[in-house]
């Protein structure tokens, strides 16, 4: 291929059917790539010190968002409610295999079970809403007690806590339990994931652990607690990234292979065989909205290395050799 | 200029000199935004991935690590958010944009290229120092005294003991030659 029609491509000068061409000319090969590579590098390289770019207007706008006042907490205009996440990453061993709602074997306690591919919404004794994820379970007394409202979690769910100052609201999700005075959160508490995810959207939420004094988390935040270490790391999150799953949306941010894999198979009930544990060592960003599993797969055969290929009930994960 | 003389400005950001900050805008963001163009293809986008680097360092500012080169951290801020950029868009995925989906996945390959990366950190490390290691020896001090760390004329003379007259003597001198040889992206530092 010519490196002047490759610069026109890098320079975005080429359409339609010339585009394709140079397209696939450097996916042909893995060579192919490497020239393209250097070539828009040298290609950048010249074109230092060109006036490309205006740098006293574009200043203008980094110079006003660098000396603008940030506001200490967006969530002040946000209301009173307090929405929290709570995510445990427990991987699939538990398969409920049941959508109702029973009295369990135990007492007084009631089971919510979703299986794969189905969500759904279970009201709690006190008024409190919870939307219940994929393949998750949920258990609550038939009655709470005076003193205290507590939950058991095991998978994701969102919840909307009837406001109770009198009877603190606390969710059990693996060795991680949250603690709310009333309120919206949502918790994710899969069986043996290795980390319990907790995001505070709104207000705030305490979390306890026998390893550790107990955290109040602020708003927009994540704490991720380690289970194997022990670790607990506190990070700051989107309300995308958060709540995405209630709409829908898968979202994968930097998501190695194997929990992409878990949350497809949750989502879709489908199977996936990993044919080269290689590709393991693959990332993954972005955001689904709503798509159907064959169009989330191709998505990932175009835009990484794998390729799919469908066989009795399984999905099999092949390295692409293009 | 060299490293130590552009780390200076670094360090000045880090103390939250503003002057400082701006110099280092004109002087990197025209090639980081020509760097962000050719993998994102996007002029609107690359003007916001290097603006948004700015902002970045500066609300960073407390927690720089002074001792990197500045050129080399620029450049790889600059790199880490042309690939979030490229790798965002699935969001709005429609199915049948293939060409677009294969062109940012060659650009995200192409970005991950250790020889290219390389090369265009030391490029961007060279084209600067290049033009002010042109200067006569005290021309050049004179003008990284007073464009690079930010001294007004008085304590420029002061620090290497020549007049203030002298001083501006030289500055006409530097910003002549630097006219010519970085006419384009220093014309607003000039």
């Amino acid at each position: 291929m010519d490196d002047e029609i490759l610069i026109r491509f890098v320079k975005g000068q080429l359409f339609g059917k010339e585009k394709s061409e140079v397209i696939n000319w450097i996916r042909r090969s893995e060579a192919n790539q490497e020239h393209y590579n250097m070539l828009v590098a040298r290609y950048s390289a010249s074109q230092f010190n060109s006036k490309s770019l205006d740098t006293i207007k574009s200043y203008q706008k980094v110079n006003r968002a660098t000396r603008r006042f940030k506001p200490t907490d967006i969530q002040k205009t946000l209301g009173a409610a307090a929405v929290l996440l709570i995510g445990v990453l427990l991987f699939g061993v538990l398969k409920p295999d049941t959508l109702d709602v029973f009295d369990g074997g135990d007492g007084q306690l009631v089971r919510a079970v979703t299986p794969r591919g189905v969500s759904r919404t279970v009201t709690l004794p006190d008024g409190t809403v919870v939307q219940l994820n994929v393949d998750s379970e949920l258990s609550y007394p038939k009655e709470f007690q005076d003193s205290i409202r507590e939950v058991h979690l095991i998978g994701e769910a969102y919840f909307e806590v009837k406001r109770d100052e009198q009877r603190p609201f606390v969710v059990y999700a693996g060795e991680m339990n949250v603690r709310v005075l009333g309120t919206s959160f949502n918790v994710r508490s899969y069986r043996n994931d290795s980390e319990i995810k907790t995001t505070l959207v709104e207000g705030s939420v305490k979390l306890e652990n026998n390893n550790m004094k107990p955290i109040i988390l602020e708003p927009m935040q994540t704490a991720l607690f380690d289970r194997s270490e022990k670790q607990l790391d506190i990070r700051d999150i989107s309300v995308e990234e958060a709540v995405s799953w209630k709409s829908g949306k898968l979202v994968f941010k930097g998501t190695p292979l194997k929990d992409v894999l878990e949350d497809l198979e949750r989502k879709y009930d489908v199977h996936f065989r990993v044919d080269d544990s290689s590709l393991y060592d693959n990332l993954f960003t972005g955001t689904f909205d709503n798509l159907s599993v064959e169009e989330v797969l191709r998505v990932f055969r175009i835009s990484s290395s794998i390729s799919f290929d469908k066989k009795g009930g399984e999905i099999i994960l092949y390295k692409n050799r293009r | 200029m060299n490293i130590s003389e552009t780390n200076d400005l670094l360090y000045k950001v880090s103390k939250g000199d503003r002057k400082a900050f701006e110099t280092l805008y004109h002087l990197y963001a025209n090639n980081l935004y020509v760097i962000a163009k050719s993998y994102c293809k996007d002029n609107y986008v690359a003007e916001e991935i290097v603006q948004g680097v700015f902002v970045n360092l500066w609300d960073k500012r407390k927690k720089l690590n002074i001792e990197r080169n500045v050129g080399g951290y620029l450049y790889q801020m600059v790199k880490n958010r042309c690939m979030d950029v490229l790798r965002k868009p699935l969001k709005v995925i429609s199915i049948e944009d293939e060409d677009k989906l294969k062109e940012q996945y060659i650009s995200i390959k192409a970005l991950q290229d250790e020889r290219a990366s390389e090369l265009l950190e030391e490029e961007l490390k060279k084209r600067i120092s290049d033009a002010v290691a042109l200067l006569p020896k005290t021309c050049k001090k004179v003008f990284v005294k007073t464009k690079l760390e930010g001294r007004n004329y008085k304590q420029t003379a002061e620090e290497l003991n020549i007049s203030v007259k002298t001083v501006e003597s030289h500055m006409t001198k530097a910003l002549k030659h630097m006219r010519l040889h970085l006419r384009e992206f220093l014309s607003c530092l000039l």
